[in-house]
């Protein structure tokens, strides 16, 4: 999308908060790489990125009447994306549960390269361990370890303190360590 | 807000978020994944936006149907309404005896509501052997929402939930999920929060951060399920946060008292007592702050931040001693 000025996008967000189609497409075609960006980092898993982008904007576009522009519409949208990416996790858990599961990782390639595939296994660990976290940590450390954010900036989207997004994310170090098996050993 | 002892000390801005390089490796990996381009286009997202909403109206336009047939049939009626013992049928029941549940059962032929319902738009039914009956005093009108053939979700009133299947029944309730694996539980709903009681077989509470407590026949279930009179932990946490986004401290500390003293022991309350001793020292009040701390400190003398609770605490200097969470002036 071509870059928009202030004014523009604030005149294209009234728009889309009175419900003009044209507007809230735009809006979708502005924001869905970055939701989608934030749902393959906070889930791992390629296959359900579409489905959650369309959940994702399903609800905004229901609450976007409600949305009082004192927040900015990314981390607005951000925090909308860490919901439906809960349920997504607790779904997963029911299934996991249901299907008495060892663990669920993303899908499996058929055949890749070997460094794909050791890429793959490594993230295939990764998420089955990030599975195991209570919600708030999980998150913090999907935004400050894999998307990459300032402490800074994980606080503004998560909409917590900066210490709370320090404290989460070292717990979430601690507990994904014990259950990878990596020892402070190695890691000192 | 709930994860408030961490507070005390402000991190260094250049923090690492990974300190082990065995999971940099992992992270790493996952940094490198490439994004899928969305298939999803606009006009396809629209489409969904307005089968979802046609469906949301729908299902309010059938409740509103159903509830007004229902308020006539037991203006008319109302030995209708007295619950009688429902027989085992060939699919799962929602009913108090034989009055029709709004959605989840089939409307009478000659009061079908106007919004046509499609096959794939027909709302699921419960699992034969999965009986949901509307207890005696609750409101006629309440529908229960049937997600799923073995999950559904209580509204305000008293249910009972009894499972003859061997697959796990998910019942939703204000504060999480009763998990029934061939049990009988009956739940009182409020507005948000339930109470449970268990008349067969093992129930588990699911919690909304995920904790699981099992709930047993005759044993008290209000620390799992709080009673309806009282907000839980969660909620008195999110209240104490909503004080302190709109700048009320003072509100903030009552809520975070209440939390501290109502749920004494839960993991909220842990945090809750530190959020509390920070801001009752923010806000001056230091010997009521020193009491916050040395409750945690007696509550939890061995938990990995009682060295930092006690070094804020230590930091305050000498005070009145204490009782609970009151100087002793």
């Amino acid at each position: 999308m071509a870059r928009v000025t202030e004014a523009e996008a604030t005149a294209l967000l009234a728009a889309a908060q009175r419900g003009e189609p044209a507007a809230q497409s735009a809006l979708y075609r502005a924001h869905r790489d970055d939701i989608a960006r934030q749902v393959l980092r906070m889930t791992g898993n390629a296959s359900i990125v579409d489905d959650l982008v369309q959940e994702v904007f399903i609800a905004a576009f229901g609450a976007l009447p409600g949305f009082r522009r004192d927040a900015q519409l990314e981390t607005w949208l951000y925090r909308i994306t860490i919901n439906k990416v809960r349920n997504w996790w607790d779904s997963q858990r029911r299934r996991q549960r249901r299907e008495d599961q060892v663990a669920i990782g993303p899908a499996d390639p058929v055949s890749t390269p070997e460094e794909e595939a050791t890429a793959h296994e490594h993230r295939r660990r990764l998420y089955a361990a990030l599975a195991e976290l209570p919600h708030k940590y999980r998150e913090a450390f999907t935004a400050r370890a894999i998307e990459n954010l300032s402490l800074q900036e994980a606080s503004d989207r998560l909409g917590v303190p900066v210490s709370t997004v320090s404290y989460r994310t070292r717990k979430a170090e601690e507990q994904l360590c014990s259950l990878l098996g990596l020892t402070k050993e190695a890691g000192s | 807000m709930t994860d408030g002892p961490h507070r005390i000390e402000l991190p260094d801005e250049d923090e690492p978020a990974v300190r082990h390089p065995g999971l940099q490796m992992l992270v790493d990996a996952a940094r490198a994944q490439p994004t899928p381009r969305v298939s999803l286009d606009a006009e396809t997202l629209h489409a969904a936006w307005r089968a979802h909403r046609a469906r949301r109206r729908a299902r309010i336009a059938t409740l509103a149907v159903a509830a007004a047939v229902l308020l006539g049939l037991a203006a008319l009626t109302p030995r209708l309404l007295e619950p009688t013992p429902s027989p085992s049928e060939s699919s799962g029941t929602v009913a108090e005896t034989r009055e029709p549940a709004p959605p989840t059962t089939q409307p009478s032929s000659d009061r079908a509501p106007e919004t046509t319902v499609t096959p794939e738009d027909a709302p699921p039914r419960l699992a034969a052997g999965v009986e949901v009956t509307r207890l005696p005093g609750t409101d006629p009108a309440a529908a229960v929402e049937i997600t799923g053939a073995h999950a559904l979700r209580l509204p305000a009133g008293e249910w009972s939930v009894d499972s003859h299947v061997s697959e796990t029944v998910e019942v939703g309730i204000p504060d999480g999920t009763l998990e029934l694996h061939g049990g009988h539980v009956q739940v009182r709903v409020a507005a948000d929060v339930a109470h449970a009681e268990v008349l067969r077989d093992e129930v588990i509470h699911v919690d909304l951060e995920g904790r699981r407590t099992p709930l047993h026949p005759g044993a008290p279930t209000d620390a799992a399920t709080p009673s309806r009179a009282r907000p839980t932990a969660e909620a008195l946490a999110a209240e104490a946060e909503a004080h302190l986004a709109a700048g009320d401290r003072a509100q903030a500390i009552a809520s975070l008292r209440r939390l501290v003293t109502t749920y004494p022991r839960s993991a909220t309350a842990r945090t809750g007592l530190i959020d509390l001793g920070r801001l009752l020292e923010a806000s001056g009040r230091k010997d009521e702050a020193r009491c916050a701390y040395a409750v945690f400190l007696e509550r939890w003398p061995g938990h990995a931040l009682s060295g930092d609770v006690s070094r804020a605490s230590t930091a305050l200097g000498e005070g009145p001693a204490c009782k609970g969470l009151r100087p002793q002036r």
